[in-house]
C-alpha cells in the first residue's frame, strides 16, 4: 500500500463522545431487543437487531472515518458523507423498530417517571405525529439538503467543526423523519396510503435530480474552500465537484427507488392501492415491562455481588485499606517531607478523597464499607467487652459537626495537604482516636458520633444511587427474630442501630453489610433507588428521626454543604491573595486568623443567616405552623446535591490533575526500602501541568449543573409535598432556587480560578 | 419569550465554535514557491488569545501529491514587542488528517501576528512562508465555557413540562373518578 493511501486510511476521527453514545445506544437497543424477542419472537427477528446496529455503524463511519477527516479537502468525500448521513443510516435505523426497544431497555425509573409522561400526553403525540407527516418530512428533509448546500452555510460547516455538527445532526433527524413513513416502523400507523409513498420517494428523487444536476453541470467552483485544494492528487476540483454531483445523483437515485420497488410488490401482493392501511394496536402493556423485575439488587450481582455478601472479601479490603494506611503512616513520618514525593501527600489528598467521592456517586459508602480504621476494634473487642453504652446526651451530630468544621478549618490553616508528617499523625490520631471509643462504648459508637470522615460519607451518601434496604417488606413483618438489629450468634446487628424495616436511605449506613450477614431470610440488598428520592422523604427514619427534626443533622448538612465551597474557594489564587492582602491590612504577622474568620463565615455565619432569610421568605407562603428554623432545617436538605456537586468537582479536578503522581511516588518508596527497580523514579508525571486542559473545566461546570438540578428538582419536591405544588409552591420555592443559583455561580467562579495544584510537583 | 430561547440557541452554538478544534477551519494560505504548495488552514475563527489550531497541506506543486515527509516548523511573531515569539513544530501525529501537518499554537496575547511556515520536504527542497492575522484577546473563561454553564436551563425546562403534564393527567383522572388521582 502507497504512504498516500495509508495517510488516508489513518485519518480516522476519534471522538470518545460519539462512540460513547452510540455505544449506549446500541445497549439500550440490544436490552429492549433481548426481551421483545421472547414476547414477539416473529417481530423483533435477528435481522432487526442487525440492521439497527448496522445504521448505527454506518453514522459512526461516516463522522468518524476517513470520510469525515478528508471532506475538508475533497467535495466528492463530503458529499458520500452526507449520502451516508440522510439515505442510508437512517432507514437501517428504522427498519430496527427502535422506539419500543429503545424504551424497553431503558431502566424502569427513567422510562416510567421521567419519560412516561410525555409518552402519554397528547400533544407530544401530536407533535411527533406532525413530524413524521409525509407533507412535513419531505420539506424537512429538502430545505435542509438545500440549505445546508447553499455556499455560505456550507463553508461555516467547512470552517467551523461545531457548524459541521450541527449540519450533520440536522442531515440525521431529517432523515429519520424523512424515511419514517416510508418504512412505517412498528408499531406507527400510516397517515396516508401506502402507494403514496411511491409518489413521496419519487418527487423526492425529482429534486435530488436537480440538485445533483447543479453539481455535475456547474462550469465554476461552487464551493470557494475548496479552490484552495485545487490539484490535490492530480484532481481538479471541478471534476471533483461533478463527481460529488454524480453521487449525490446515480446512488442517492438508486436508494429511492430501491424502497420505491418493494412498495410496489408490496402493493401488488396485497391489491390495497386506493385503501388506507387500518390503523393496527397490537401495542399491548407486556412489552413496556423491563426483563429485570423490580429495582436493580448489587448484592445479586453476579461478581461485584459476591464481593458485597462475602464477610471474608470485605474484611480483606479493609486489610488492604490497612496495608495502605501502614505504608501512608511509614513514609509520612520517615519519607521525604515534600508532599508531592510522599505517600503521605498523595495518597489521601489525591486518590483516596477522589476515589471515595466517585464511589458515592456510582454506588454508595464503600468508603466506611472497607474502612480501616475499625480493623483494630475488631481484633480488641476479642478481649475487651465493650458494654458501656454511649451516653445519651451525646447521641447527636453536634460532636461530628464541630469535628467536621475543625477539619475543615485545619485544613486551610494548618496546610494539613503540604505536610506528610501531620497527615501521618492524623492517621494515627485517627486509629487511636476510633480504637479507644470503641472498645469502651458498644455498637459503633465512633461512626455514628464522632468520625468526621463518616458523617461526610453518610451525608453525600443521600445522593448515592444503592441503599441497602429491605428486599421484600413483606417477609420483614412476618419475622419476630429481628436478626438485623439484635445479631445473632456469630454475626452482630446493626452496630449503628438502624432497624432495616424502618430504615430509609443511607443515613448513619456505614454500609459495613453486617445486618446483611445476620438476616437469616437472605432479604437485605443493596438496592438501586433513583437519586435524589433519599433527601426528599420525610418519613420517620430508624434510629435518626426525621429530616428536620433534628437540628444537629442539619447543622452538619449545613457546614458539609458550604464547607465545599468555602474548602475549595480557599485554594484559588484570588482567594489567597485577598487573605493575605488582609493580614497586611490588620498588620498580622501570619495569616492563620484571617483564614480562621474568613471559613467561619462562608461555612456558619453567613450560611446561617441565607437560610433564615430564604425560610423567612417560604414561610410567608407557606403559613402558620411552620417555623423559619424547622424550615431552614428542612430545606438544607435540598442543597445538599449543590454541595456534593461541589466536593466531586474539587476533588476530581485533583483526581484527574494528578492522576499519574503516584507511580513515581510508589517507585521512590520501593527504592527507599531496598526493592531492587530500574531506573530513577520519573517525577515529570509529578509535575504540574502549564495548561490545564479545557475539558476539566467543561466537565467540571456540566457536574455543578447536575447539582444545579437535583437541588431545584429536591426543594420543588419537598415544598411541592407540603403546598400540593402550583403557583405557591412556586413562590415559596424561588427562594430556594436563587439560593442554589447564588452557590452554582460561587462554584463556577471557583472552576475558572487559577488553582493550586496540591500535592504535586512544580516544574 | 420565543426570541430569546432562540438567540441563546444561536449564542451557545457561537460560543461553542469559539475553541480550537484540530484539521480545519479557515484556509489562510495557498501559495506555492518551488516545489512545494502548502495550504494553511486556522481555527478558531475569529482567532484569539491562548491555543490555535494551524494545520499544513504540504503538496508538491506540480503533480498535487500530498508530501507526507515534510519537516514543517511554524515561527509566531508578535507585533506587540512585549510578546514572546515561539516556534512550534506541526506533525502528523497531531492531526485526524494525515495529510496535514498539524500545531497546537499558543498565542500570548492579543496583536497582529506573522506566520512564518518553513517546510523543508525531502527531494522538493525548501520554502518558506508567510502569512499576517489578526489574534484578538482572549474571551473571559465565563464566556468561553458559558453554553456549559446554562445546560441546567433545558434540563429544568424539561422537569417542569413533566410537571405540568402530571398534574394535568392527575387532574383529568381526578375528573374521571379513576384511580391515580390524589
Amino acid at each position: 500500500m502507497d504512504s498516500l493511501a495509508r495517510a488516508v486510511l489513518e485519518s480516522w476521527t476519534i471522538d470518545p463522545w460519539i462512540i460513547l453514545l452510540l455505544l449506549l445506544s446500541a445497549w439500550i437497543y440490544l436490552r429492549g431487543w433481548l426481551g421483545l424477542r421472547r414476547l414477539q419472537p416473529h417481530r423483533f427477528t435477528a435481522w432487526r437487531l442487525a440492521s439497527f446496529l448496522a445504521g448505527l455503524l454506518v453514522l459512526w463511519l461516516a463522522i468518524a472515518s476517513p470520510l469525515d477527516a478528508l471532506g475538508s479537502l475533497m467535495l466528492s468525500v463530503h458529499m458520500t458523507q452526507h449520502l451516508l448521513l440522510m439515505l442510508v443510516a437512517p432507514p437501517l435505523i428504522l427498519m430496527g423498530y427502535p422506539a419500543i426497544p429503545m424504551l424497553r431497555g431503558l431502566p424502569n425509573g427513567i422510562r416510567k417517571n421521567w419519560l412516561g409522561p410525555f409518552i402519554a400526553s397528547r400533544g407530544v403525540h401530536s407533535f411527533f405525529r406532525f413530524l413524521v407527516h409525509p407533507v412535513t418530512a419531505w420539506i424537512g428533509f429538502v430545505v435542509m439538503t438545500w440549505a445546508w448546500h447553499v455556499p455560505a452555510f456550507y463553508e461555516l460547516g467547512i470552517r467551523s467543526d461545531q457548524w459541521h455538527a450541527v449540519e450533520h445532526a440536522c442531515f440525521v433527524v431529517t432523515g429519520l423523519l424523512f424515511w419514517f413513513p416510508v418504512i412505517q416502523p412498528w408499531p406507527s400507523t400510516p397517515i396516508w396510503p401506502r402507494g403514496a409513498m411511491i409518489v413521496y420517494l419519487l418527487l423526492a428523487d425529482i429534486q435530488n435530480t436537480i440538485f445533483s444536476a447543479i453539481f455535475s453541470f456547474s462550469d465554476r467552483i461552487i464551493y470557494p474552500s475548496y479552490r484552495a485544494t485545487d490539484g490535490l492528487m492530480g484532481i481538479d476540483m471541478l471534476d471533483d465537484q461533478a463527481l460529488a454531483g454524480a453521487i449525490m445523483w446515480v446512488p442517492g437515485s438508486l436508494l429511492m427507488f430501491i424502497p420505491v420497488g418493494f412498495i410496489a410488490a408490496e402493493l401488488m401482493r396485497n391489491r390495497s392501492l386506493a385503501r388506507p392501511a387500518r390503523p393496527t394496536r397490537e401495542i399491548s402493556l407486556p412489552v413496556f415491562k423491563s426483563t429485570i423485575g423490580g429495582a436493580v439488587d448489587l448484592a445479586a450481582a453476579p461478581v461485584a455481588g459476591h464481593v458485597i455478601r462475602s464477610r471474608k472479601a470485605r474484611y480483606l479490603l479493609r486489610l488492604l485499606m490497612l496495608v495502605l494506611a501502614a505504608a501512608l503512616v511509614v513514609d509520612g513520618l520517615a519519607g521525604p517531607s515534600v508532599p508531592g514525593q510522599n505517600i503521605a501527600g498523595v495518597l489521601p489528598w489525591t486518590y483516596w478523597r477522589g476515589f471515595s467521592i466517585i464511589a458515592l456517586l456510582m454506588v454508595g459508602n464503600l468508603f466506611c464499607m472497607t474502612c480501616p480504621f475499625i480493623v483494630p476494634r475488631s481484633i480488641l473487642r476479642r478481649w475487651l467487652p465493650a458494654n458501656a453504652p454511649w451516653p445519651r446526651w451525646l447521641r447527636t451530630k453536634w460532636i461530628a459537626a464541630i469535628l467536621v468544621l475543625a477539619w475543615l478549618i485545619s485544613y486551610e490553616v494548618l496546610g494539613l495537604w503540604s505536610s506528610p508528617w501531620v497527615t501521618a499523625w492524623i492517621v494515627i490520631g485517627y486509629f487511636l482516636a476510633a480504637t479507644i471509643i470503641d472498645c469502651i462504648f458498644r455498637g459503633a459508637s465512633f461512626c455514628k458520633y464522632v468520625c468526621p470522615i463518616g458523617q461526610f460519607h453518610f451525608l453525600q451518601s443521600m445522593l448515592s444511587p444503592f441503599v441497602v434496604t429491605v428486599r421484600r417488606p413483606s417477609v420483614c413483618a412476618t419475622c419476630t427474630t429481628q436478626e438485623c438489629i439484635k445479631g445473632s450468634a456469630s454475626v452482630p446487628g446493626c452496630q449503628l442501630e438502624l432497624f432495616q424495616p424502618r430504615k430509609i436511605g443511607n443515613l448513619d449506613c456505614t454500609f459495613c453489610m453486617d445486618c446483611m450477614d445476620a438476616c437469616p431470610h437472605g432479604n437485605i440488598g443493596l438496592i438501586g433507588r433513583p437519586v435524589g428520592t433519599d433527601p426528599i422523604d420525610d418519613q420517620h427514619r430508624s434510629s435518626v428521626g426525621r429530616l428536620g427534626h433534628r437540628i444537629d443533622l442539619s447543622f452538619l448538612a449545613m457546614v458539609l454543604c458550604f464547607g465545599a465551597f468555602a474548602n475549595a474557594a480557599g485554594m484559588t489564587q484570588p482567594m489567597m491573595s485577598f487573605q493575605l492582602h488582609l493580614a497586611e491590612r490588620f498588620g498580622l504577622a501570619a495569616d492563620w486568623p484571617v483564614i480562621l474568620v474568613l471559613l467561619l463565615v462562608q461555612i456558619v455565619l453567613l450560611p446561617i443567616l441565607i437560610l433564615m432569610a430564604a425560610a423567612g421568605m417560604t414561610s410567608l407562603v407557606m403559613g402558620p405552623g411552620s417555623t423559619r428554623m424547622r424550615l431552614a432545617a428542612r430545606m438544607i436538605f435540598a442543597l445538599l446535591p449543590m454541595g456534593i456537586s461541589m466536593w466531586i468537582v474539587h476533588f476530581g479536578f485533583h483526581l484527574l490533575t494528578g492522576a499519574w503522581t503516584a507511580v513515581p511516588v510508589i517507585h521512590r518508596a520501593l527504592l527507599d526500602v531496598g526493592v531492587p527497580i530500574g531506573g530513577a523514579p520519573a517525577w515529570g508525571m509529578s509535575m504540574m501541568p502549564s495548561l490545564v486542559p479545557g475539558w476539566i473545566a467543561s466537565i467540571e461546570l456540566l457536574l455543578l449543573n447536575g447539582g444545579l438540578v437535583c437541588s431545584l428538582v429536591v426543594a420543588w419536591r419537598i415544598l411541592g409535598r407540603q403546598l400540593d405544588g402550583g403557583a405557591r409552591t412556586l413562590v415559596a420555592w424561588m427562594p430556594w432556587a436563587v439560593l442554589a443559583g447564588v452557590m452554582f455561580a460561587w462554584g463556577a467562579w471557583i472552576i475558572f480560578q487559577p488553582m493550586e495544584m496540591r500535592g504535586m510537583l512544580i516544574p | 419569550m420565543r426570541l430569546p430561547l432562540h438567540l441563546l440557541i444561536l449564542a451557545c452554538t457561537l460560543a461553542l465554535c469559539s475553541t480550537a478544534q484540530p484539521d480545519g477551519g479557515l484556509v489562510r494560505l495557498d501559495a506555492t514557491e518551488g516545489n512545494i504548495r502548502v495550504v494553511v488552514l486556522s481555527s478558531p475563527t475569529p482567532l484569539r488569545e491562548g491555543l490555535m489550531d494551524l494545520s499544513v497541506l504540504v503538496l508538491d506543486a506540480g503533480t498535487g501529491d500530498p508530501i507526507r515527509q515534510a519537516a514543517v516548523s511554524i515561527a509566531s511573531v508578535p507585533d506587540d514587542s512585549e510578546l514572546l515569539s515561539m516556534t512550534f513544530e506541526a506533525s502528523r501525529l497531531h492531526s485526524d488528517n494525515k495529510l496535514l501537518h498539524s500545531a497546537l499554537v499558543d498565542l500570548p496575547g492579543p496583536s497582529t501576528y506573522r506566520f512564518d511556515i518553513a517546510v523543508d520536504a525531502p527531494g522538493h527542497g525548501r520554502a518558506t512562508f508567510q502569512f499576517r492575522a489578526d489574534v484578538q484577546p482572549k474571551l473571559p473563561a465565563a464566556l468561553a465555557y458559558w453554553p456549559w454553564m446554562f445546560i441546567f436551563i433545558p434540563a429544568l425546562g424539561v422537569f417542569f413540562i413533566r410537571e405540568r403534564l402530571v398534574s394535568r393527567r392527575r387532574a383529568c383522572a381526578a375528573r374521571a373518578g379513576r384511580p391515580g388521582s390524589r
